[in-house]
């Protein structure tokens, strides 16, 4: 039997240089997902944005855009924590500080939300200081590559 | 009787001996942080503009007013099937490149078919797509 194995190599005699290929592999699948991956709050409710084949990653960066979440129960968010509408057009003129907020603001609806609810918000949004919109959609899966 | 074994020999008392198994334990719980707190779905979104109903906007002079219904699309008032929409539509832009898109979302109409319509305005070559909200 001895013949069919290569003859095992005797191990290195510094126990740790046995374990640097899997420091090796570790530090890359680290590397990877601190460089691919975006660091954001969970949305504090679901709001699962429809699926679209059009739409563009932001211009300005991932976490440049504020962000608007509706929720599936209708519940309102910003930047990651819930609130009523009143204390999000509250927020929005002091972020705007009395002129029109220079950042896109970024909406993101659930799927099944009404889409009028989603249109009288950002009207009242766009007064509240809003100077430009962009809805977030999901990449739909017959999507073509750009 | 041996002579006791001492603690710091010459060697480790000048310079101790860092193992790998700190460092490897670091690392994998910032690997395992990394995993799960990141997020690795693209984020794309359709730039949209907002008009309100009424008042005399600007914006709204010479726009086309597609409304998304429950029951299906209008334009002009009058219902339109997907198809025509996209052919009268693109014969517009094909005249005006710069025609401005107003969609008035009615009452019941999901997100989800709000964005099927902006996808098929963009196929069409839209650029400036605005949604409209109703006087309330």
């Amino acid at each position: 039997m001895s013949g069919l194995l290569p003859p095992r190599r005797r191990p290195p005699a510094d126990d740790d240089a046995r374990v640097l290929p899997l420091i090796n592999v570790v530090f890359l699948l680290l590397v990877f997902f601190m460089v691919a991956g975006r660091l954001e709050p969970a949305p504090p409710f679901r709001a699962d944005p429809p699926r679209a084949a059009s739409g563009a990653p932001d211009p300005a960066g991932d976490a440049a855009s504020m962000r608007v979440l509706i929720g599936r129960d209708g519940a309102l968010g910003f930047e990651g924590e819930r609130l009523d509408e009143n204390a999000l057009l509250a927020r929005i003129a002091v972020l705007g500080e009395g002129a029109t907020l220079s950042e896109t603001l970024e909406i993101q609806a659930d799927a099944q939300v009404d889409a009028a609810r989603v249109a009288a918000l950002m009207r009242r949004l766009k007064t509240a200081g809003a100077g430009g919109f962009r809805l977030r959609v999901a990449p739909s899966a017959a999507a073509p590559s750009p | 009787m041996t002579p006791p074994r001492p603690i710091l020999t010459p060697r480790n008392s000048r310079r101790p001996r860092l193992g790998l198994t700190p460092l490897i334990d670091v690392v994998f719980i910032l690997l395992v942080f990394f995993m799960l707190a990141s997020r690795l779905e693209d984020r794309r979104a359709i730039p949209l503009s907002a008009e309100a109903e009424g008042g005399g906007a600007p914006g709204l002079v010479g726009a086309v007013l597609v409304e998304l219904r429950p029951e299906g699309l209008r334009l002009g008032g009058a219902p339109v099937t997907p198809q025509a929409l996209g052919d009268r539509l693109s014969a517009r832009l094909r005249e005006r490149p710069d025609q401005r898109i107003l969609i008035r979302p009615a009452s019941g109409a999901s997100m989800q078919r709000l964005a099927t319509l902006l996808d098929r305005l963009d196929a069409l070559g839209a650029r400036h797509v605005a949604l409209l909200a109703g006087a309330r």
